[in-house]
């Protein structure tokens, strides 16, 4: 331990430095969530405060699990994650192990990766429904130049290709940023591994699975649970992009929380809706947390 | 060198091109169709080169166009102030934070750790209900401040994380001996630590600046008349228009994008550092 050589007693001088932060923590985030917790056993309509907000027992739970669209958002959802983080985490592997050699303008392209990351959400959404517009798009308009296709792809109009479209967007704008990191962990790798592999034989493949792979794992894991945290918890690009339509196709549950508690004023269902969410990403977190800890145990 | 391997050369320079073609096609589209008018971006066969190139519309952006006598000015303004707000002072107060966690044993330390990682991972969108209530519950709906208050709430968690896992990486030596020297706590973090670290500080300054500078979801929920709005409002304020300003709205989002991408692109080296230090 660390901590152990610079102060070995208790201090109360690190209550000193850990007190703003920490009283705005509970205060302004750990309380909230806790109201939403509890908001959600009750009756809770902003646009009708003279009803009072009585317990209701688990009827907002009910509520949501009955909805018709239920199981479409919760498709919906899952998909979104699942396609989401495997295609994020396959491209950025990829783009990763092509940016691990020496090769001229390596530092632009390293540099370059940063950039969709960089760009404000808003923006991002705001261009990208312009740009994959059904009628005046430009990325139709591209592809039908270079005759790849006959006519213009509806990405909004039908539900599977909007979903695939945020679903897109989603990939294109972490993957460069996992690949960062990766190639980070693939830049530790001792060349001399690889050297003996060379000497023994072994293939590109082989060299991947035996030395590549075992390597990175730890981070990659890491980098994995972060990411699934953080799809859960995707609301903008997809609200901001279709608003969950056509047809609930995009319809997240994030979306649906937005929706239900500032267009509908539903606040009890919305805080129901937002305690199933939490406790989905609560799942990966808990793991996660679990796993750092593990490491700076054994480090 | 052999055939082959000059085949496998071009192969490896021909992904390479397409991988960063696909990184930079959006940003360059962008920019693209910031150079047109309106009309020409509603026009069916559009190429991505612009056939007349102008900045007409960036001219639009900053004077002219306004929704409901407020302009993208007024909306860069009320950014700057709640955003830099923010920034200060919950680099501030997570600075501290961090320092504290990474440097004293103290009662409840991995409670508050736990604590601070768990609001992380808890969805803006479910936090933005009960920052609604209490804010409305106190009148302070459409009020910048109230956005300011919390976007620091919502910064503070990301930030300590991030401080904590920086100042781990920095050696006790010097530290230990300013202690010896007579140096009190605060001392220290002022004196060695804050100059030590201004790399490592901007780096977590830009990082929460940006998260609130692209914030759509609780300036949506908070901000309620025109001349509160921030940039996120601004830029997507064409909703329900039938006349879109699609090119003056390019502009403006070119406008707010460049300079946080050039700080991005100079800080980069930190920003991952301290991504990975976050990650151990």
């Amino acid at each position: 331990m660390r901590e152990v050589s610079y102060n070995t007693s208790r201090s109360k001088a690190a209550y000193l430095f850990i007190a703003p932060g920490s009283a705005i923590v509970i205060c302004l985030i750990l309380y909230p969530i806790v109201q939403t917790a509890i908001m959600s056993f009750t009756y809770w309509y902003l646009v009708m405060p003279k009803k009072g907000h009585p317990f209701v027992g688990f009827d907002n739970y009910k509520d949501f699990f009955g909805l018709t669209q239920f199981p479409q958002m919760v498709k919906v959802t899952l998909i979104y994650i699942v396609a989401g983080v495997l295609g994020k985490m396959g491209a950025g592997l990829g783009t990763a192990l092509l940016l691990n050699r020496k090769f001229w303008g390596r530092a632009v392209v390293r540099a370059i990766m940063i950039i969709p990351w960089a760009m404000p959400t808003v923006v991002v959404c705001v261009l990208f429904m312009v740009a994959l517009d059904p009628t005046y798009g430009m990325v139709n308009a591209i592809l039908l130049d270079l005759r790849v296709i006959s006519k213009p792809i509806p990405f909004f109009l039908k539900p599977d290709l909007a979903l695939v479209a945020v679903i897109f967007v989603e990939i294109w704008r972490y993957f460069p940023f996992i690949a960062v990191m990766l190639l980070a962990a693939l830049q530790g790798i001792p060349q001399e591994l690889y050297d003996a592999a060379s000497l023994d034989g072994a293939g590109v493949f082989r060299k991947f699975a035996r030395i590549t792979w075992p390597w990175i794992t730890p981070v990659w894991y890491i980098v994995l649970i972060l990411q699934l945290v953080w799809t859960v918890q995707e609301f903008e690009l997809v609200y901001l992009i279709t608003r969950g339509g056509p047809n609930f196709g995009t319809q997240i549950i994030g979306v649906d929380v937005y929706l239900n508690a500032f267009r509908f004023f539903k606040m009890g269902t919305a805080s129901a809706e937002g305690m199933f969410l939490v406790l989905f990403s609560l799942i990966f977190a808990v793991v996660y947390f679990g796993f750092i800890q593990k490491r700076q145990e054994t480090v | 060198m052999s055939r082959r391997k000059v085949i496998k050369r071009i192969l490896f320079y021909l992904v390479l091109v397409i991988v960063c073609f696909v990184i930079l096609f959006p940003f360059l589209l962008l920019f693209s169709y910031s150079l047109r008018t309106s009309n020409e971006i509603f026009s069916l066969k559009i190429k991505f080169i612009p056939r007349n190139p102008t900045l007409q519309a960036y001219k639009n952006a900053l004077l002219t166009y306004a929704v409901g006598g407020s302009t993208f000015r007024t909306w860069i303004l009320n950014s700057l102030m709640v955003c830099g707000f923010a920034t200060v002072s919950s680099v501030f107060i997570s600075s501290l934070c961090g320092y504290g966690i990474s440097r004293f044993r103290f009662f409840g330390k991995k409670p508050l750790l736990f604590i601070i990682f768990l609001t992380q991972t808890v969805p803006w969108v479910v936090v933005s209900l009960p920052f609604y209530i209490m804010i409305s519950r106190i009148g302070m709906v459409d009020r910048l401040s109230s956005l300011a208050i919390t976007y620091l709430a919502i910064l503070t968690p990301v930030s300590t994380w991030l401080f904590t896992g920086f100042f781990k990486n920095i050696p006790l030596e010097t530290e230990e001996a300013a202690r010896i020297d007579g140096c009190s706590h605060l001392g220290v973090y002022y004196r060695i630590i804050l100059p030590l670290s201004v790399p490592g500080i901007s780096a977590i300054a830009l990082f929460a600046f940006v998260l609130g500078w692209s914030d759509y979801l609780l300036a949506s929920i908070i901000l309620k008349s025109v001349e509160n709005w921030t940039i996120p409002l601004g830029l997507t304020s064409f909703q329900g228009e039938h006349h879109i300003l699609w090119a003056e709205i390019m502009a403006m989002s070119t406008i707010v994008t460049i300079p946080i991408v050039v700080l991005f692109l100079y800080l980069q080296r930190y920003l991952i550092n301290l991504m990975a230090g976050g990650l151990k």
